[in-house]
């Protein structure tokens, strides 16, 4: 199947080449976003669950006065849910959703540093023998001996359930 | 505006004295009559210029005179400005001390 | 703190300009020599084309600039104002919405056509060509002015030279508003010999001063032959918000009087800031008396506008929304102090709080009102689309407004316009006969369609009504019959059968002729309607016609709500809609296993296990509540685990990742900083309703 999503959102590169981005742990595995989203790191607050809501975004939290959705990217790759440490963060980023500039919450496991990427570093997911769906996944970037994983935030929160989104952008970008 | 002497400020110098660009104008002074004594001013006569900015910089006489500090023009207006300040109504021969501020001119009533 | 990009400020002015144009010229269409009207559309056009030129709209500038002049031969009676111009104009200023929205598009060939119809217009008027003649060159003596009479004693001719002493002020955002003051000066002096000088002394020092806002006013000594409405009319664009003080020194002649206003005298004034005393007299009304060529409609008409532009702060809507989120963090972190300050025995705690309380609740009623707006602004675009509407439909429509100073929510009047576009779109397409059609029914060929609004306790009530065919209720049933969307026979009251048009299954269709096009749209109402918390009620009588009247709750963005718990959740139910609270007893609950309902003096109610719904995986509490919500007819029974009680609720809407989430219309935030989501009744209601219709098809 072709990555419609992929082609709508590559990491905005730089001219340089460069990006700085929040490396943050889920489920083992370094993930990266670039910081420019980030609107701010939190310890974790209490959470309302929203009956009825896809499983990925099942609760919200007061951030600031404002109501925002709580993303859980372990549910949203499939897998398992996890108790919360005592390095357990929220990652608040602005996102586009539906033309929307929308504050999301993302679960955690521990925020580690800002780093700066390189796009010669970066490579797109291989299609086999990853652990995690890799239409949800925006490339793999090498660093040092590990692998960050930059995932695609606009294919998750479009992806997961909801049929509409993902239709609408088959129609932006007809199959030629 | 060529510069603003006495004033350091990197910040490019607006392209025209009018109100689209009156409020860089307005931290240019302000940020000079802040700084050294005395602040003297300069600019073209064929900029476009508008009502705001003689307004501005009549605010800024203002200012001036209630600071004890020295606020002039590095030489007589002409040109567009001059004519801005004749249809406005500020040079009238009862009112010496615009004559000497904008003109450099010395009035006999 | 941001800064105001000019350029909102300019597409702000002009949206407001282009709709002041639009409605002059509508109302012209009417009544062709509405003097106000003709001086309120020149005055619009000619404030366009200037703020356009000065904001770098330089087609919009050009393109207007014709438009004006055809209107300023209108003005001075060169060209009579036919309908063919207003035509044309109304088309024109279509053209300049266009340019205003997209200035850099290619719209040379549209403006070009627009302008040869102009011409036309005008020549066809006044038999000769429309070339733009410059409002320099126009006679000197305008047909208008035979009939002002004389304002002063003893210039009858008017062409005696008379002194006047003119001070004048212009509202601060005059330079923004792209007015030029210079401009007005240089009309004074055509008038005559004038000596101009400046009044510095309102200008503020450079820490004191807003550069955009103009804080300059003049004095003019003004020797001129011309009438005292000449002068007036050099103000003409900007007389509604400023003061005008126009002194009549007397005629200049073989007495040679020294003006009274001495140089000297001015010397001073110019330099020490002492205010000058400045009559605040209207120059509006002055205008309005010497005016006499217009009927006292007119007058009014002009009153009324001065009326409506009452003084005003024009402030963006994002930083109305901002201040309305503050004061919602306040009301909450109030309502914390209050919990706190409840449990403590500090009295001057519990005193300040109780001050604290009340200052909130004052803070709160006033941010409110600072967004409400009378729903006049929204019943104005109508009587375009009712224009419109007559010219396709080929009905004679007459549109009748009420009750426009209604004042709503800005979001909620944004909102409801679409609905009502709807609305009085099927109104005047479906619900009015033809005119045969109505000569047959013995009624007026005119139509009328009604858009009124009033407020009636926390709602405000808008309807829409026509004086049409009205709407067979037979003919409701058995297409929805037909359609499956209602059981054969199912026993509904009438108001049911006539929300059945609502529902978004019920289209038109070849068999319900009269009706036809009623179900397009139409769920898209209900659910605006039913998203702004209001509902929809529809009475119709045969042959006389249809109203629809939208309840809508005044506020959208604070609300009384019930505070519920069910499992470890909390949830809001908006008060207006609980009807009471029921103990669900131990009997009850097991009676009612796989059956769900509720013995309610004498009738079924419905009930939903909340916790059930919730899948909240707790055990329910050992007393359940039931929690009897309605929407007007329906009733349904939430069951509940505890009460907690009042809750003045702070509405935030939930992100769109929430969307697909129906039983929720928002959440908010607690005293004790935890998020409550509030329950959509509506969809309660309807989930009952679904309930009850599986148990009839199984009894």
């Amino acid at each position: 199947m072709m990555n419609l999503a992929t082609e709508l959102s590559t990491p905005p590169w730089r001219d340089d080449g460069e990006l700085e981005a929040l490396t943050f742990d889920i489920a083992g595995e370094t993930f990266a976003l670039e910081a420019a989203i980030v609107r701010e790191i939190l310890d974790l607050l209490p959470e309302t669950a929203v009956p009825g809501a896809r499983a990925f975004v099942g609760a919200v939290v007061n951030f600031r006065g404002k109501v925002i959705p709580l993303a859980d990217i372990r549910l949203a790759f499939g897998m398992p849910s996890a108790e919360a440490t005592i390095d357990s963060r929220i990652v608040v980023v602005e996102v586009e959703i539906e033309g929307t500039p929308t504050l999301v919450g993302l679960r955690t496991d521990k925020v580690t540093e800002v780093l700066t990427l390189r796009k010669s570093d970066s490579e797109p997911p291989p299609r086999v023998g990853m652990r995690w769906p890799t239409e949800l996944i925006e490339c793999l970037i090498k660093c040092g001996t590990s692998v960050i994983i930059f995932p695609d935030l606009r294919a998750i929160f479009a992806a997961n359930g909801r049929k509409t989104s993902s239709e609408a952008d088959i129609i932006r970008h007809p199959k030629s | 505006m060529e510069h603003i002497a006495d004033s350091l400020d990197p910040t490019p110098p607006p392209s025209s004295l009018t109100i689209r660009d009156i409020q860089t104008l307005h931290g240019l002074i302000t940020k000079a009559l802040s700084g050294k004594d005395p602040v003297r001013v300069a600019f073209k006569d064929d900029v476009a210029v508008d009502l705001s900015f003689i307004q501005l910089i009549e605010a800024a006489r203002l200012s001036a005179r209630n600071d004890g500090k020295t606020f002039s023009l590095l030489r007589p207006v002409g040109g567009n400005v001059r004519r801005v300040l004749e249809r406005g109504g500020f040079l009238s021969p009862t009112n010496p001390d615009a004559a000497r501020f904008w003109l450099h001119e010395e009035v006999t009533p | 703190m941001s800064t105001i990009d000019p350029m909102d400020i300019f597409r702000a002015e002009a949206a407001e300009l282009l709709e002041q144009i639009e409605q002059g010229l509508l109302d012209l269409e009417h009544q062709l020599d509405d003097r106000a009207q003709i001086d309120s559309v020149f005055r619009g056009l000619h404030t366009l084309k200037g703020s356009g030129a000065m904001f770098g709209f330089d087609a919009l500038a050009a393109f207007t600039h014709h438009c004006e002049t055809a209107f300023d031969r209108v003005r001075k009676g060169l060209t009579p104002a036919t309908t063919d111009l207003v035509m044309a104009v109304l088309a024109a200023r279509d053209h300049m919405r266009a340019l205003v929205d997209d200035p850099n598009g290619d719209h040379a060939a549209v403006g070009a056509e627009l302008l040869r119809k102009l011409q036309d217009a005008v020549a066809g008027g006044s038999g000769q060509p429309a070339a733009a003649a410059p409002i320099a060159e126009a006679p000197k003596s305008f047909a208008v002015d035979e009939t002002v009479p004389p304002a002063t004693a003893g210039k009858d001719d008017g062409s005696e030279l008379h002194r006047w002493n003119i001070r004048f002020s212009l509202p601060r955002d005059t330079m923004v508003n792209g007015t030029n003051p210079l401009a007005l000066l240089d009309e004074m002096r055509d008038l005559g010999e004038a000596d101009v000088r400046v009044d510095l002394s309102r200008v503020p020092p450079l820490d004191a001063i807003k550069p955009t806002e103009l804080y300059l006013s003049w004095i003019v000594t003004l020797t001129t032959d011309r009438p005292r409405a000449d002068i007036e009319d050099v103000f003409i664009f900007v007389m509604d918000e400023m003061t005008l003080e126009l002194e009549d020194l007397g005629p200049v002649g073989a007495t040679e009087t020294i003006p009274v206003a001495a140089p000297a005298e001015i010397a001073a004034a110019a330099a020490t800031p002492i205010a000058v005393p400045v009559a605040v007299e209207p120059i509006h009304n002055a205008a309005s008396a010497a005016d006499k060529t217009s009927p006292a409609a007119g007058a009014a008409a002009t009153d009324a506008k001065a009326h409506r532009k009452a003084e005003s702060v024009r402030v963006p809507a994002e930083r109305l929304d901002e201040l309305m989120d503050r004061v919602g963090e306040l009301v909450i972190a109030q309502s914390r102090l209050t919990q706190i300050a409840g449990s403590s025995l500090d009295t001057q705690l519990r005193t300040v709080s109780e001050e604290m309380e009340r200052l909130c609740s004052e803070l709160r009623t006033t941010m409110m009102v600072l967004r409400m707006v009378p729903v006049g602004t929204l019943f104005e675009r109508f009587r375009r689309l009712v224009h419109d509407l007559q010219r396709d439909t080929g009905k004679t429509i007459e549109l009748v407004t009420a009750g426009e100073t209604t004042e709503m929510d800005k979001t909620v009047i944004e909102r409801l316009a679409d609905p009502l576009v709807h609305l009085v779109r099927n109104a005047a397409d479906h619900g009015l006969e033809s005119p045969e059609g109505r000569r047959a029914a013995a009624k007026s060929e005119i139509g009328r369609v009604t858009l009124s609004a009033r407020q009636v306790g926390g709602e405000v009530i808008v309807t829409v009504a026509d004086d049409g065919r009205g709407i067979d209720r037979d003919k409701i049933r058995a297409k929805a019959e037909a359609s499956g969307l209602i059981p054969t026979g199912a026993a509904l009251s009438e108001q049911e059968i006539l929300q059945l048009i609502l529902q978004p299954g019920f289209s038109t269709a070849a068999t319900v002729t009269n009706l036809s096009g009623r179900g397009v749209g139409m769920d898209v109402v209900k659910k605006t309607v039913e998203s702004l918390r209001g509902t929809i009620d529809i009475s119709t009588r045969l042959g006389e016609g249809t109203t629809i009247a939208l309840r809508i709750p005044l506020t959208l963005a604070i609300i009384d709500g019930l505070l519920v718990r069910v499992g470890k959740g909390r949830y809001v139910i908006p008060l207006p809609a609980v009807e009471e609270c029921l103990e669900l007893s131990l009997e009850e609950d097991l009676r009612s296993r796989g059956r769900s309902f509720l013995s309610l003096r004498g009738s079924l109610v419905p009930f939903i296990r909340l916790r059930e719904i919730f899948s909240t995986g707790t055990k329910p509490d050992p007393y359940q509540k039931i929690v009897v919500v309605s929407t007007g007819e329906e009733r349904v029974g939430l069951v509940v685990d505890q009460i907690i009680g009042d809750h003045q609720t702070v509405i935030k809407s939930m992100s769109k990742l929430h969307d697909d989430v129906a039983t929720f219309s928002g959440a908010t935030i607690l005293g004790d900083g935890g998020v409550a989501l509030i329950l959509d009744v509506a969809n309660l209601v309807a989930a009952g309703r679904e309930q009850e219709a599986q148990l009839r098809a199984t009894a």
